[in-house]
């Protein structure tokens, strides 16, 4: 009789239960990516920064990310991240590279930079130390991790 | 639809929004601050020395900041130089030298001495309708601009000497630091009796031209 009244577990787990964990972090990337792209495009566009050319190889990271993930995010497709991971990794490398050139740790007689603008040019400074390089070295460190933390959850 | 999808949108949405917004409001702060800046300089805009189209009388006085390598300035000249035609002496051309191109300060040198065997605007012509075949943007050949002029009533030996005079020198110095201090850093610049054209257009400057002109003549 007891057996009875008790509720029955599910035989397959109910699609509502488990709202797959790593699509938050998922939006989050993405929508970190939405913003250093528009950010990006607001200061070559409209503030007439001239990109340097390792701002360029950084942008050619951080622009697909905003299709990849936001293809991924939409359509609820772990399989994303493997697209993303190695853009968000070769932007990430490049920004480190590019803040170590900025203050003065690497010389710039290495930097890559033709007539389009010095790399180690500071041009803009927020805030007395907020630079463009800091900026993508942010966004693409929180992309990484998130990208990183997502597909854990989503292989546990 | 999901929730995510409406999340999504709904984040993106905002980012989007916000976008835009800032744009708005960074586009409107630097038209006010260049209206200012044009405000503030008004002697930029009394250059003896520069190039006229039109009556001296003329009340509404259009500034352009050209460069004679520069696509959009070809493609503006026959228009602008009908604007001042229309209006029958209430409207004058300031034509300012802005070489921003590679190469191209050769070319302005060559207008600022076709200016002083009053020929500028023949000379001008001949310049801009070969722009194609001096002014590459990879491989400028300001030197042939010499064989286009050529046969016309210009002086080239005369011209070949102005081109290395100082003063000619002088001329474009003074406009791209007159240029520096009105913030123009795209070709053509225009400006309507000192008043900067905000949005780039033909009808903008246009619409621009006619409101000074109701100022200027009021009847």
């Amino acid at each position: 009789m007891m057996s009875q009244s008790l509720p029955r577990q599910p035989a397959t787990p109910s699609p509502s239960l488990p709202a797959n964990p790593w699509w938050s972090f998922l939006l989050f990337s993405w929508l970190i990516a939405l913003v250093s792209t528009l950010g990006a495009l607001f200061l070559s566009e409209l503030m007439d920064f001239t990109p340097c050319v390792l701002c360029w190889y950084q942008r050619i990271a951080m622009f697909p990310l905003v299709l990849i993930l936001g293809i991924g995010t939409y359509t609820d497709d772990v399989r994303c991240i493997r697209y993303a991971q190695p853009l968000a990794v070769i932007g990430w490398l490049l920004a480190v590279y590019h803040c170590l050139l900025y203050i003065g740790l690497i010389p710039t007689g290495l930097q890559p930079c033709g007539a389009a603008g010095s790399c180690a040019k500071v041009d803009l400074q927020l805030a007395g130390f907020i630079t463009i390089p800091l900026l993508s070295l942010v966004a693409f460190s929180l992309i990484v991790l998130l990208l990183w933390a997502a597909k854990r959850k989503a292989s546990s | 639809m999901t929730r995510k999808k409406t999340v999504f949108i709904l984040a993106g949405a905002v980012v989007l929004l916000a976008f835009i917004l800032g744009v708005f409001t960074y586009q409107r702060q630097q038209a006010k601050a260049q209206q200012q800046l044009a405000q503030q300089n008004s002697p930029v805009f009394n250059r003896s020395h520069s190039p006229t189209y039109g009556p001296s009388t003329a009340k509404v006085k259009i500034t352009e900041f050209f460069d004679p390598a520069c696509e959009t300035c070809r493609a503006f000249y026959p228009m602008v130089k009908k604007l001042v035609d229309a209006e029958k002496g209430r409207v004058q051309l300031v034509v300012r030298f802005v070489p921003f191109h590679h190469g191209s300060e050769l070319a302005a040198k060559i207008l600022v001495a076709a200016q002083a065997q009053n020929l500028f605007i023949p000379v001008t012509e001949i310049v801009l309708n070969n722009q194609d075949a001096w002014a590459s943007h990879s491989r400028p050949e300001p030197e042939r601009i010499w064989g286009f002029l050529k046969g016309t009533s210009f002086d080239l030996a005369k011209a070949r000497v102005d081109v290395d005079a100082p003063a000619v020198k002088a001329v474009i110095d003074q406009d791209m630091a007159d240029a520096k201090t009105l913030n123009v850093t795209r070709t053509p610049g225009f400006f309507v009796n000192g008043k900067p054209l905000v949005n780039f257009g033909y009808a903008q400057l246009e619409e621009l031209v006619q409101q000074e002109l109701r100022l200027a003549y009021p009847d």
